[in-house]
């Protein structure tokens, strides 16, 4: 009973911080491409091996898990994630329609060009609309038209019912005459220095943008988000400022996730500045709300057109890879030049598509361009939740989503939600097959039951599956088996509060924990 | 304050109240939210590194903060993107300003002006050439010079130009003639050589080329101005061709066929060059001297461009007529990187001018493969074999008497132009260290 208390009173202490919370007063910080390659590529890939813990888990395969997730192994809602299709499956109107404050920049009269877009990676300008509200417009590249705009809009409806802050991206058109430079709008031209955008100088940078079979541009337009900008977010540690913000970024399942579902979505290009703090108000209270943006690095496109073939197979500085070449004096061709050789070096798929297929797709080895720490911390568990997470949008609801691309060909759409299907179901596959891939536990008639997912989704056969189940003592010894299939764990002479451990056909252990008529709490190996 | 700590106690207050009916068991009903924000442990950051392992790092965190913010500054200010556009302009303008780090030979200033593009005549005059240089090596040379021509002489694919130029080289090197001769015997000495030179040539194909060259040079030789070497006069002046000067005229052809599909980071192709020059000494010079050359490298791809094997065959002699001779500083020279091959031809583990002889042989091997690649960029790793010697006659060459090195370079390209260089050689007299922006051959 006093431990019971015990632990009670640690809940209330615990819950605390997030309820006490005070106005952030957090700073903005900044990073750019320079500085996250240099810190990422260099400064942690050369720290990893002076950190003797990290060797340490390493060597005995102790991995860390996340410190963030709840009593089931969920990651509760927060400023950097709120559940949404896993939990409460979204209408088909609302992944199409994703975050959304209008529809997209009012176009009944002039966009007026306030500030032309300086960094990233492709033409882009800051837009005010006839109502007065602003836009960051952002054009495909030369003969490319869709690839960008497509991928783009496209990205950010998938990341926004995953359940991530992404602000509203929208495909729009326009004809040329509506664009503008407005008064005192400014721009960095190839001198790099910053000079008045003149209407001139804006038809001179739109040159090159290229145009519907109407005439018309087509945009991405992702509408500026109110609330302070605070700059990037971390990917390692927290902002200590920020009192709602109590886990180091490292240890978030959430954040570590992006991993996979950049797999998913083939955003290679996720990194620290390509995310945003704002600080904004909700129920009369500051919240720092982490944002990811800037998507047009996914799906089959990168800077400037169809994503170089290595991109997901290797970092920027790639040292593992480097160093294999190296060894074997060029000789051994990695799958990626094998299979761009093959192919001619030229991309099968259409402009508006771009390098996207799974042939070589690996789950676990695909790589985001920057070897963040945090993608390499992703456990089973984390991998197992991620694979839940992306196994909520069925066939139907994936092509939903790919509808926001408006792609002009059907054959195009298609072929996105396809791949994007197919790879789902690798991604999934591949970490249900490395974790204990039960979910939804429930006590029921003196049973827990529960569901497999890797039966439920068709990746295994259930006659193929012998579960395992075992009673364990407070300090994690077995005690005694406990008969157990498909239908779940017999519970007959299981006392309250304990635990039982289960494995489906040896894999890692997923712990339950239950009382007489509930669970209690789940949690799956790291 | 008080109203915060009441705040406070009340809010603990109702948590606990809370966790007691979450525990009570009522709180795990099926339909329970598994999304809450209920832990069995408190939501909390752990150190990010142990503290031995932060000690470790500790040196490397101190400069990782300059780094960072000198990059996120060069970045925000487009500082690239400036020197980019101001190297451009200024190429485009026809100024070119180089500076760059010679190891042993101090830092390198050069500035190359193009005229029409200067004046703005270029545009009219699109064959008209018209370049003058100036460059200073802090510890080794000056030269300016001019060379004025036109390419394509009334549409046609002849080409003429005129060149002139100065150069003070006080710090050459010398080791003997021949095979034999020994590192520790080195000495230096002074060169200063005018030149003026006239060539017409004609532009078969894109890929062929031959031209005439007609050169007066004007060369004084002085002891060097180094402490650290001996003096020329070391090996008696009396026997060493040339060490008074020479005022030497020359006429000259060659004919060059050039096949590789980049110039600096070739995949297959390769280049021929064959020379042939008639040297004379005027007044009481007594240099007379053919000079034969065959260079040719050929480069082949291994199953995959990323794959190029590289060989290169360089061929040189000397050849004393009317009982005249051939000056030393006009031998063939072997030794050093080979970055500018009239001074010294690659054998890389070897000083520069290491070998002085009448004839050259030399033999070039590099294995170049690509380890790293991103966009633009690439890196390729080259093993690489260098063998070759210089000797008198051809009666006198033998076998024994190759020299070799052997090492190994990264070369760094953007857009298959090569960055730099780095790479480590090896051979009898040690090891040699280089980082260039211009590759061998």
């Amino acid at each position: 009973m006093l431990k019971k208390i015990f632990s009670l009173f640690l809940i209330s202490v615990f819950s605390l911080p997030a309820i006490a919370a005070e106005a952030p007063v957090v700073k903005k910080q900044e990073t750019l491409l320079y500085r996250d390659v240099y810190e990422q590529n260099v400064h942690a890939e050369a720290m990893n091996q002076l950190d003797l813990s990290r060797w340490g888990r390493k060597l005995f395969k102790k991995p860390l898990g996340s410190a963030n997730i709840n009593v089931f192994d969920e990651v509760p809602d927060s400023a950097f994630f709120v559940n949404r299709h896993a939990k409460s499956r979204l209408t088909s109107a609302q992944l199409a329609r994703g975050y959304s404050e209008t529809d997209g920049p009012d176009l009944s009269g002039a966009l007026s060009v306030t500030k032309a877009k300086t960094e990233g990676l492709h033409v882009g300008f800051f837009i005010r609309d006839v109502k007065g509200d602003n836009y960051l417009v952002k054009f495909d590249g030369p003969d490319s038209l869709e690839l960008a705009t497509a991928a783009e809009v496209i990205t950010s409806r998938f990341f926004y019912a995953l359940g991530y802050n992404v602000p509203q991206y929208t495909v729009s058109f326009f004809s040329p005459e509506k664009i503008k430079a407005a008064e005192g709008a400014t721009t960095r031209d190839k001198t790099g220095f910053k000079k008045p955008l003149t209407q001139e100088k804006l038809e001179e940078a739109l040159m090159f943008v290229p145009q519907t079979d109407e005439g018309e541009y087509r945009v991405s337009a992702s509408k500026i988000l109110a609330g302070e900008n605070k700059g990037y977010f971390s990917f390692n540690g927290r902002r200590k400022a920020d009192p709602d913000d109590i886990v180091n970024h490292r240890d978030r399942r959430e954040i570590r996730a992006l991993a996979v579902f950049g797999a998913w979505l083939n955003n290679n290009d996720i990194r620290e500045s390509n995310t945003l703090d704002m600080l904004t108000e909700e129920n009369g209270k500051q919240v720092l709300k982490h944002y990811l943006i800037d998507f047009n690095g996914s799906i089959g496109s990168a800077h400037g057109g169809a994503k170089p073939p290595l991109f997901g197979h290797e970092y920027m500085f790639d040292f593992g890879e480097t160093a294999k070449a190296f060894l074997t004096l060029g000789f051994w061709e990695k799958p990626w030049q094998k299979r761009w050789r093959e192919a001619g070096e030229k991309s099968r798929s259409s402009a508006a598509v771009g390098y996207f297929d799974n042939r070589d797709f690996k789950p676990a080895e695909y790589k985001i361009q920057l070897p963040y720490e945090v993608f390499k911390r992703v456990t089973r568990a984390d991998g197992f939740w991620a694979s839940k997470q992306i196994m909520a949008f069925s066939d139907e609801d994936i092509r939903t989503l790919v509808s926001a691309g408006k792609f002009s060909s059907k054959e195009d759409a298609d072929y996105v939600s396809k791949t994007l299907i197919e790879r789902r179901d690798l991604i999934a596959k591949y970490w249900f097959s490395q974790s204990a891939p039960l979910d939804d536990f429930e006590v029921q008639n003196g049973k827990l039951t529960f569901k497999d997912l890797a039966v439920q989704y068709q990746f295994e056969k259930a006659e193929t599956r012998n579960y395992q189940a075992v009673l364990l003592d407070a300090k994690g010894k077995k005690i005694k088996d406990l008969a157990a299939d498909a239908s779940g764990v017999a519970l007959e002479g299981v006392a309250a509060d304990s635990v039982i451990e289960i494995r489906v056909n040896a894999s890692p252990y997923v712990r339950v924990q239950v009382s007489a008529d509930s669970v209690i709490s789940v949690r799956h190996q790291d | 304050m008080i109203f915060k700590k009441l705040r406070t106690g009340m809010l603990s207050l109702v948590f606990f109240l809370a966790g007691a009916v979450f525990l009570s068991g009522t709180a795990f009903a099926a339909n329970t939210d598994k999304y809450a924000p209920v832990y069995t442990k408190p939501l909390k950051s752990s150190s990010l590194k142990d503290p031995l392992s932060a000690l470790l790092a500790l040196p490397f965190e101190m400069i990782r903060w300059p780094i960072s913010k000198s990059l996120l500054f060069t970045e925000k200010e487009y500082l690239p993107k400036k020197a980019e556009w101001l190297y451009t302009y200024l190429k485009n303008h026809g100024i070119q300003p180089s500076i760059g780090f010679m190891s042993g030979q101090g830092m390198q200033y050069g500035l190359k002006l193009d005229l029409p593009k200067l004046s703005g005549l270029q545009s009219k005059y699109p064959d008209f050439t018209f370049d003058t240089w100036v460059h200073y090596g802090e510890e080794i040379s000056f030269r300016t010079g001019a060379e004025i021509g036109v390419e394509r002489v009334a549409g046609t694919p002849f080409f003429v130009s005129g060149f002139f130029q100065y150069e003070d080289r006080w710090e050459d090197n010398f080791f003997g003639m021949g095979p034999d001769t020994s590192a520790g015997n080195g000495v230096s000495y002074g060169h200063e050589q005018t030149t003026v030179a006239g060539k017409a040539g004609y532009e078969f194909s894109p890929e062929w080329k031959g031209a005439f060259h007609l050169v007066y040079k004007n060369n004084n030789i002085s002891e060097g101005e180094s402490d650290d070497w001996g003096q020329l006069s070391y090996f008696g002046l009396n026997n060493i061709p040339g060490s008074g000067g020479d005022k030497i005229l020359t006429l000259a052809a060659d004919l060059k066929n050039d096949t590789r599909d980049f110039r600096d980071a070739p995949t297959r192709g390769g280049y021929r060059q064959i020379y042939f020059g008639y040297s004379e000494g005027l007044d009481d010079s007594n240099a007379s001297y053919f000079t034969y050359r065959a260079d040719m490298a050929q480069y082949f791809k291994v199953g995959s461009p990323r794959r190029v094997l590289a060989i290169r065959g360089l061929a040189e002699h000397h050849d004393e007529i009317n009982g005249g001779n051939v000056p030393f500083y006009n031998m063939s020279k072997l030794g050093g990187y080979g970055t500018l091959p009239e001074q010294s031809h690659t054998l890389r583990s070897y000083h520069v001018n290491r070998f002085f002889g009448e004839s050259l042989l030399l033999f070039n091997i590099e294995y170049r493969y690509t380890i790293w690649e991103y966009r633009e960029l690439h890196m390729d790793a080259v093993p690489f074999f260098d063998f070759g010697q210089t000797f008198g006659e051809w009666s006198e060459f033998q076998f024994k008497d190759f020299k070799e090195s052997y090492g190994l370079e990264f070369r760094v390209y953007v857009a298959r132009n090569n960055l730099v260089n780095i790479s480590i050689a090896h051979g009898d007299e040690g090891t040699n260290f280089f980082v260039r922006s211009k590759k061998a051959f």
